[in-house]
């Protein structure tokens, strides 16, 4: 089964996506930052990776550029709530620089398992 | 040697270029320069018209041959991309009268037309760190990029001579005549009331940009005094003075970023410019003794005033808990000269109720040296900007250092921001313009760390 690179830095959002993927049978890995979460992929690559935008050290549109030069056909799920003004600007930057799905968080589970579905189907 | 006859050595120079620095591969083709074009000519001629005699000493050359070595087998398609990126650092720190144009492969003129030398210098080294930070992401290869200095030899010719970067202000501080002082302060009656235990001449003002985020536009300048310190550092602020805890260095140091204020006040209105809004410190210090108040209130009514409708006092250091009655003298002792009074406290802070009362438009942050990390910084920023709102506060936060603050900044709801993450500083206030957030991101996608 395909393991998913979960990075997200507040605890129970990236625990809760955890749970989620998990339970549909995917092994979870997690960083709880960008910098991590690079490392991470480079030690021991996933075959996908759900990344948060708004993170310290590095931030998501930061990591997704730098995942992308590295891994040009890793699909990446970008997802964000926009803080506390809801400024979405960031997942259209997100999806410009290489994301191939973006989500508005709070997101049904279903939404997310869906994407993922659709990203590893489009990989295959 | 006459001035005329200095312009023609100098557009002479550049039918030379293939032999300057910068070409230093053996047989490599004539660089692709860009000839000087008779508009650059017009243009060279009147900013060395501004000066007299010592024309020569405004002229420098910027080579980033050593920073090229980086880009080794890149180098042919990567190029234009390197050559845009420099352009836009060198006009970035220009202004209107000065003049630049390409030289050699890698180096590039430029003219300072009503800077002195050190500040041209300065302004010099400004550029180049910028190009470094853009080009490779580490402010430590401006080492690797070349400032050189113009000298006319005795048999008139011209020469370039690098200056090595830890001389540039040693080597001007040698051949300084005893009276010299910046221009700014020859113009202006604070000199005389400046104490004498402070080197005031070694203190030079940058400007950094603060970004308002409603409309995406950089429209307000911050004056910052700075003290070089070495070849590639500097410290700001009141960190410039022997003693930042002496009330009376510091009430002078007020006195002396006032005074700058209004020579780039004035420069802009006689520009004509309607944009661009100048922000500047005022410590609690200054303010609370009698004798600098009076000095700077003084300064402020006859100098500062005529320009209200542009500045923008920041009130810092203000005691902890300091009363709402207090916050009311002092905005209102500003307020008169002022278009807004803003004020700043510890990102900790998270109660603003006499600061509305007060009349203050904002309330802001230094995050730059809190000792706290990013994780910790985030979380504060949050609830800063809540209780700020919940005073109907405007909110900024200088010193944001990391694309990711920045990020964090934007969704916090920040409503003005700044930080060499989202700006260089320059060396005069620039014009309103739009901020586009890609440029954040521009490094890492031109290939930078």
């Amino acid at each position: 089964m395909a393991r998913i690179l979960v990075i997200e830095d507040e605890e129970l959002a990236r625990w809760t996506i955890r749970d989620i993927l998990e339970a549909e049978g995917y092994q979870v890995a997690e960083a709880a930052d960008g910098e991590e979460g690079l490392a991470l992929q480079k030690a021991r690559p996933a075959d996908l990776v759900v990344t948060d935008i708004i993170m310290p050290n590095k931030d998501g549109v930061a990591t997704i550029i730098e995942m992308r030069k590295a891994f040009p056909t890793l699909p990446i799920i970008a997802v964000s709530g926009g803080g506390r003004t809801k400024n979405l600007d960031f997942l259209r930057f997100a999806e410009e620089f290489g994301a191939n799905r973006v989500l508005v968080k709070p997101f049904p589970a279903e939404a997310l398992v869906a994407a993922i579905r659709t990203c590893l189907a489009g990989r295959r | 040697m006459s001035k005329s006859s200095f312009l023609q050595s100098l557009l002479d120079s550049f039918r030379g270029a293939k032999d300057m620095p910068g070409d230093g591969r053996p047989g490599s083709p004539v660089p692709r320069v860009v000839p000087p074009s008779h508009d650059f000519e017009v243009r060279l001629h009147n900013a060395l018209s501004l000066h007299g005699p010592a024309a020569a000493s405004r002229v420098h050359l910027i080579d980033f041959a050593g920073l090229r070595t980086r880009f080794s087998d890149r180098w042919e398609r990567s190029q234009a991309k390197v050559h845009a990126i420099v352009t836009e650092c060198i006009q970035r720190h220009l202004a209107e009268v000065d003049v630049y144009n390409q030289f050699g492969d890698t180096s590039y003129l430029l003219v300072f037309a009503r800077l002195s030398v050190q500040e041209a210098q300065l302004k010099c080294l400004l550029i180049v760190r910028e190009m470094a930070r853009r080009l490779v992401g580490s402010d430590e290869a401006a080492r690797e990029i070349d400032i050189l200095g113009t000298v006319l030899r005795a048999d008139g010719q011209l020469e370039f001579r690098k200056l090595p970067q830890s001389e540039v202000l040693p080597h001007e501080q040698k051949h300084r005549p005893a009276a010299k002082k910046p221009d700014f302060l020859l113009a202006s009656p604070v000199l005389h009331h400046l104490g004498r235990s402070v080197d005031w001449e070694s203190i030079q003002f940058v400007f950094r940009p603060l970004l308002a985020l409603r409309g995406m536009v950089v429209s307000t300048f911050i004056c910052l005094p700075v003290r070089r310190t070495d070849a590639n550092n500097f410290v700001s602020g009141y960190d410039v003075l022997p003693d930042p805890a002496d009330p009376l260095q510091v009430g002078d140091l007020d006195l002396l970023t006032a005074a700058k204020v209004a020579f780039e006040a004035e420069s802009m209105a006689k520009a004509g410019s309607l944009q661009g809004l100048l922000s500047l410190p005022v410590h609690f210090e200054t303010l609370a003794n009698q004798h600098g108040r009076s000095l700077y209130l003084k300064y402020c009514a006859e100098y500062l005033k005529p320009h209200a409708g542009r500045l923008i006092f920041e009130l810092v250091n203000l005691p902890d808990g300091v009363p709402q009655s207090r916050l009311v003298d002092l905005t209102t002792l500003l307020r008169p000269t002022a278009r807004a009074v803003i004020a700043r406290f510890p990102l900790t802070r998270h109660a603003f109720g006499p600061c509305r009362a007060a009349g203050l438009h904002a309330v802001g942050s230094d995050i730059f040296r809190t000792g706290m990390d990013e994780a910790t910084l985030i979380r504060e920023m949050d609830l800063f900007v809540e209780a700020a709102n919940r005073e109907n506060l405007k909110t900024y936060i200088h010193g944001v250092r990391s694309i990711s603050l920045n990020t964090a900044a934007i969704a916090a709801g920040f409503d003005y921001i700044d930080g060499y993450a989202l700006s260089s500083v320059s060396c005069s206030p620039g014009q309103a313009q739009r901020y586009d957030l890609h440029s954040l991101y521009q490094l890492l996608l031109d290939g930078g760390n």
